[in-house]
C-alpha cells in the first residue's frame, strides 16, 4: 500500500518533469507513432512479396508485433531507468538511493519515466484492439492480452537489470544494457521463424519468446486458458531470479564500495 | 591539416577508451542480424538463394552504416545544455570542423572492430565474389553518405537551441530514416510510389543508395547518387551555417 | 548511543601496475583501528585531508559499506543489515551529490521525500515552512533546481535532508564551493537546530569548529585526535602574522624577529609565533610600524597533522 502511494507520487513528479519539455514531448510522441506506423507499413511490404510467413498471415504477425510493442512500451514508460543503473554506480548516486528507507531497485526504477514511449503505448493498445477485431478475436482476448502484457514487461525489466549487473560485475567488460532493445526486436516475431536452438534459448534462457509469441499462440490460437496463469508466473519467476542476482550484486557493492 | 589529424587522434582515443561500448555494439549488431537473417529466410523461402544473399548483405551494410555514423546531434545538445558550447565558440576553429574530425576518428575505431566482422559475414554470404569497382563505388558513396548524415545530425543538434532537449527530434528523425532511408528495409522492395518519393529526399542518400550500389553496381547509378549526395551536402551545410548563426545570436546559452 | 565503533577497519586494493593479462594490486587501509562513540546531541566535526577516510567512515555508519574488521553500530544496530530501518532516522547532505530533481522545483523533491519517509501532510507543511524561513529559502523553492545558484541549491538540499526530522544529521562536505555569506548562513542554521546529533565532515577545521563541540581528526585512515572544542582551543598552535607596510623596517626590528621573511609580493611574514607571544608581537607591530594591512593565521589542521604524526613516531 505504501509502495502504491509512493508509485503515484513518483509518477506525478516524473510526468511533471516531462511536461517541462513540452515541444520536444510532442515531437517524440509524433515520432514514436510515425515510427510504429512505418514499421507496420514495412511489414506490409514484406507481405507484398509473400502471402504468408511460416504460416503466419499479415494480421497474425501484426498481433505478435502489437503484443511485443505493448509489453516493451510498458517497460519503457515505467521501468526505463533500470537501464541507467550502472551510471548511478559510476557517479556515486547509488549512495543517495541506499540511504533512503525504501527498496533501492524500486527507487531506481522510479526515478525517471521515459519521455518518448507514450506514443508506443498508445499505438500498441490501438493496434492490439484493431488486430484483434480483424482476427475476430472476442473482446476478452484483448483484455487478457493487456493483462498479460503487464507481466511480460517484467521480462524486459529483468533483462535490463541483468545487463547492468553483467556490465558492473565484469567491470564494464561487457556493457550489455542497451541489448534490451535488441531483445525487443527479437520478440517482435513468432518463434517459428527462428532455428530450433534459438527457440530453446528464447524460451528457457532469455525468455523473450514469452513476451509475444507464446501468448499469441496459446491464448489467441489455441485458447488454452491455463496459460493465463502460466505466462505471468513465468515472468514473475524470471524476475525473482534476476532480483536475487541483484541482491547478490548489492552485497558485493557494499563490500567493495565500487 | 595537422589540427584535423589531432582531432582524429582524439576521436580514436575516445573510441579505444570506450572499447566496452564497442563490444556492446558488436553484440547488438549480431543479434539484430540474427533477427534479420531468420526473418528474411522465412520471407524468401522458395525464392532463389541469390536474392536472400543479396538482401542480407544489403541489410548488413545498412547496419554497419548505422553503427558507423556519428551521433553528433547528441553532442551538440550536450554542449548546449551544459553551456560548454561557449568554450567551443571561443576557439578559432568552426565547431562543425571539431565535431566532424573527432567523429571520424571514433568511427575509424568502430569500423576496425564491427566493420571487420560485418564485412567478413557479408563476403562469406556472397561467397567472396565481389568486383573491385563495386568496392570503389560503395567506398566513395559511403564516405559521402557519412558527410551527408553528419550534416543532418548537425542540423538536428542545432534545433536543440530551441527545444532545449534532443530526444523528441531524434526519435522523429529515426522514424523518417526508418522508411525513407531504407536502412531497415531493402529499398527495392518498396512499392513504386514510395520508391519515387524516397529517391528525391535526402535520407536515402545516406543509407539505401549505398546499399543499392552494392547490390546492383552500375556507373550510371553511381554518378547519379554522387551528384545528389553532393547537392544535399552543400545544401545542408549552408542551411546549418545560417541556422547556427541565428541560434547563437538569439539564444541565451543555458549556463550553470 | 547513536554510533559506536571498535577497531573499525577497511582495506582497499589499488592497482599498482596493470599488465596485459593480470594486474598487480597493493592493499592499503582506508580505515585502521578506528574506535569512537557518538552520543545523542553530539555535534561532531570529522576533519581530515582528502583521502583520509572520512567518506569511508560515513559510508559505514550509513550501512552502505561493509567493514573488513572491527565492529560498528548505528542506533545500536548493525548498520548493514538494518540499513533501511536506520535510514528513516538519518538525514544526509552530500556536498558533491544532489538528491534534488534537476529539472523540477525543489518542492517536488520534498514532496517525494514526504512519501518516502511517510511524513504526515500537516507536519510536512509546517516543517518546510519553518526550515525555509530559517535558511531564507522561501522564495526559490518553487523554481526549477537547474536555475538555482549553488548556494540556493545547497539550502534546498538541507531542507530535503531534514524533512523527516532525523535524529542523526550527516553532512558530508556540505560547504564545498560555497561563498562566505552562504557558509555563515548555514553555520547559523546548524547552530539553531536542536535535539539532533550532527556529524559534519570537512577538510576545513575552522569551519567545523564554528558548529561542532567535538572534533575528530582522521589521517591516513587513523583516528589521530578526538577532543572537545575547548581542549582544542587550549592547544598551543603557533600562528603566523603577515603584514604590509609602506615604510622600510628599522634595523632593530629586523634583528628582534630573526625568523621574519620578506615575501615575493613585498609583505613581511613572521611564522611560528607561540600563542603566548602573539599579543606582544602584534602590539609591537602596530605600535612601531605604519601597517597598511595585517593578517593573523594559524593553520591548525596542518600543524596538528604534522604534530600528531610525529608524536606517533616517537
Amino acid at each position: 500500500m505504501r509502495y502504491l502511494k509512493l508509485l503515484a507520487t513518483y509518477l506525478k513528479i516524473n510526468l511533471k518533469a516531462i511536461a517541462i519539455y513540452d515541444l520536444d514531448f510532442y515531437f517524440a510522441l509524433a515520432g514514436m507513432i510515425i515510427q510504429n506506423v512505418l514499421n507496420i507499413v514495412a511489414l506490409r511490404f514484406i507481405f507484398n512479396i509473400v502471402p504468408r510467413i511460416k504460416g503466419y498471415s499479415f494480421a497474425q504477425l501484426l498481433l505478435t508485433y502489437a503484443l511485443a510493442t505493448l509489453a516493451f512500451a510498458i517497460f519503457r514508460c515505467f521501468f526505463i531507468n533500470a537501464l541507467n543503473i550502472s551510471d548511478y554506480i559510476h557517479d556515486g548516486r547509488l549512495d543517495t538511493i541506499l540511504i533512503k528507507p525504501v527498496n533501492p531497485l524500486f527507487q531506481l526504477v522510479n526515478e525517471r519515466v521515459d519521455e518518448d514511449a507514450w506514443g508506443d503505448l498508445i499505438v500498441a493498445l490501438l493496434l492490439l484492439i484493431i488486430v484483434d477485431m480483424q482476427l475476430h478475436n472476442p473482446w476478452y482476448i484483448t483484455a487478457m492480452f493487456i493483462f498479460i502484457s503487464l507481466f511480460t514487461s517484467l521480462i524486459f525489466l529483468g533483462l535490463a537489470v541483468l545487463g547492468n549487473i553483467v556490465a558492473l560485475l565484469s567491470n564494464g567488460l561487457a556493457n550489455l544494457v542497451e541489448t534490451t532493445f535488441d531483445f525487443f526486436d527479437m520478440s517482435k516475431y513468432p518463434l517459428a521463424i527462428y532455428s530450433s536452438t534459438l527457440r530453446l534459448i528464447m524460451t528457457f534462457i532469455f525468455p523473450i519468446g514469452w513476451v509475444a509469441s507464446i501468448p499469441q499462440e496459446k491464448i489467441a490460437v489455441e485458447h488454452e486458458w491455463i496459460w493465463l496463469l502460466l505466462i505471468p508466473a513465468a515472468c514473475v519467476f524470471f524476475f525473482i531470479l534476476i532480483y536475487q542476482l541483484w541482491r547478490v550484486f548489492l552485497q558485493k557493492y557494499q563490500s567493495t564500495g565500487s | 591539416m595537422k589540427y584535423r589529424l589531432m582531432l582524429i587522434k582524439v576521436g580514436i582515443k575516445k573510441g579505444l577508451a570506450s572499447k566496452y561500448a564497442l563490444i556492446f555494439w558488436l553484440f547488438s549488431t549480431l543479434i539484430s542480424l540474427t533477427v534479420q537473417y531468420f526473418l528474411w529466410q522465412a520471407v524468401l523461402t522458395g525464392k532463389p538463394t541469390s536474392e536472400f544473399q543479396q538482401t542480407i548483405s544489403y541489410l548488413i551494410l545498412m547496419q554497419l552504416l548505422t553503427v558507423l555514423f556519428p551521433k553528433t546531434s547528441y553532442e551538440v545538445n550536450d554542449k548546449i545544455r551544459s553551456g560548454n558550447i561557449a568554450l567551443d565558440l571561443l576557439k578559432p576553429v568552426a565547431i562543425a570542423t571539431q565535431l566532424l574530425w573527432e567523429s571520424i576518428g571514433y568511427s575509424i575505431v568502430k569500423f576496425a572492430l564491427i566493420g571487420t566482422v560485418d564485412l567478413l559475414i557479408c563476403l562469406w554470404l556472397l561467397n567472396f565474389k565481389i568486383a573491385l569497382s563495386t568496392i570503389l563505388m560503395v567506398l566513395v558513396t559511403g564516405i559521402l553518405a557519412y558527410l551527408l548524415y553528419f550534416e543532418l545530425e548537425l542540423l538536428l543538434g542545432t534545433f536543440s537551441f530551441y527545444t532545449y532537449s534532443i530526444w523528441g527530434i531524434s526519435t522523429f528523425k529515426e522514424a523518417i530514416l526508418l522508411v525513407l532511408a531504407g536502412n531497415m528495409f531493402p529499398a527495392n522492395f518498396y512499392p513504386a510510389v514510395i520508391k519515387r518519393v524516397a529517391s528525391f529526399l535526402p535520407f536515402q542518400y545516406s543509407f539505401g543508395a549505398v546499399g543499392m550500389l552494392a547490390q546492383k553496381p552500375s556507373w550510371a547509378l553511381f554518378v547519379q547518387v554522387v551528384l545528389i549526395q553532393l547537392f544535399y551536402i552543400i545544401l545542408f551545410n549552408v542551411l546549418f551555417k545560417i541556422l547556427f548563426k541565428r541560434s547563437v545570436v538569439s539564444t541565451v546559452i543555458q549556463g550553470g | 548511543m547513536i554510533i559506536k565503533t571498535k577497531n573499525l577497519a577497511k582495506r582497499y586494493r589499488k592497482v599498482k601496475a596493470a599488465k596485459l593479462f593480470h594486474k598487480e594490486y597493493r592493499t592499503f587501509y582506508a580505515l585502521k583501528n578506528v574506535s569512537l562513540e557518538i552520543h545523542q546531541g553530539d555535534y561532531v566535526g570529522l576533519v581530515g585531508l582528502n583521502g583520509s577516510g572520512k567518506s569511508t567512515l560515513i559510508k559505514m555508519i550509513l550501512g552502505i559499506l561493509q567493514p573488513d574488521g572491527g565492529i560498528i553500530k548505528t542506533f545500536d544496530k548493525d548498520p548493514l543489515n538494518n540499513r533501511q530501518k536506520n535510514a528513516a532516522k538519518i538525514g544526509v547532505v552530500f556536498g558533491q551529490r544532489s538528491q534534488l530533481r534537476w529539472d523540477l522545483p525543489a518542492m517536488d523533491t520534498f514532496k517525494l521525500n514526504r512519501e518516502i519517509y511517510q511524513v504526515p501532510e500537516r507536519v510536512f507543511i509546517k516543517r518546510v515552512t519553518k526550515l525555509a524561513q530559517m535558511l531564507q529559502a522561501t522564495e526559490f523553492l518553487e523554481q526549477p533546481v537547474r536555475t538555482l545558484s549553488l548556494g540556493q541549491r545547497m539550502k534546498a538540499e538541507f531542507i530535503a535532508a531534514l524533512i523527516h526530522d532525523p535524529e542523526l544529521l550527516i553532512l558530508d562536505e556540505p560547504t564545498i564551493g560555497l561563498d562566505v555569506l552562504t557558509k555563515n548562513n548555514i553555520t547559523q542554521f546548524l547552530q539553531q537546530l536542536t535535539d539532533k546529533t550532527i556529524i559534519f565532515t570537512s577538510h576545513d577545521l575552522d569551519e567545523v569548529a564554528k558548529v561542532c563541540s567535538r572534533i575528530l581528526i582522521l589521517n591516513k585512515g587513523k583516528l589521530v585526535l578526538d577532543q572537545s572544542i575547548q581542549e582544542l582551543a587550549e592547544l598551543d598552535v603557533p600562528a603566523s602574522i603577515t603584514f604590509t607596510s609602506a615604510d622600510k623596517l628599522s634595523a632593530d626590528l629586523i634583528k628582534q624577529w630573526p625568523n621574519m621573511v620578506q615575501l615575493e609580493n613585498g609583505s613581511y611574514q613572521i611564522a611560528k609565533i607561540k600563542q603566548a607571544n602573539l599579543k606582544e608581537v602584534l602590539s609591537t607591530i602596530t605600535a612601531r610600524i605604519p601597517v597598511a594591512n595585517i593578517e593573523v593565521k594559524s593553520n591548525k589542521l596542518e600543524y596538528l597533522l604534522a604534530h600528531l604524526t610525529r608524536q606517533e613516531v616517537q
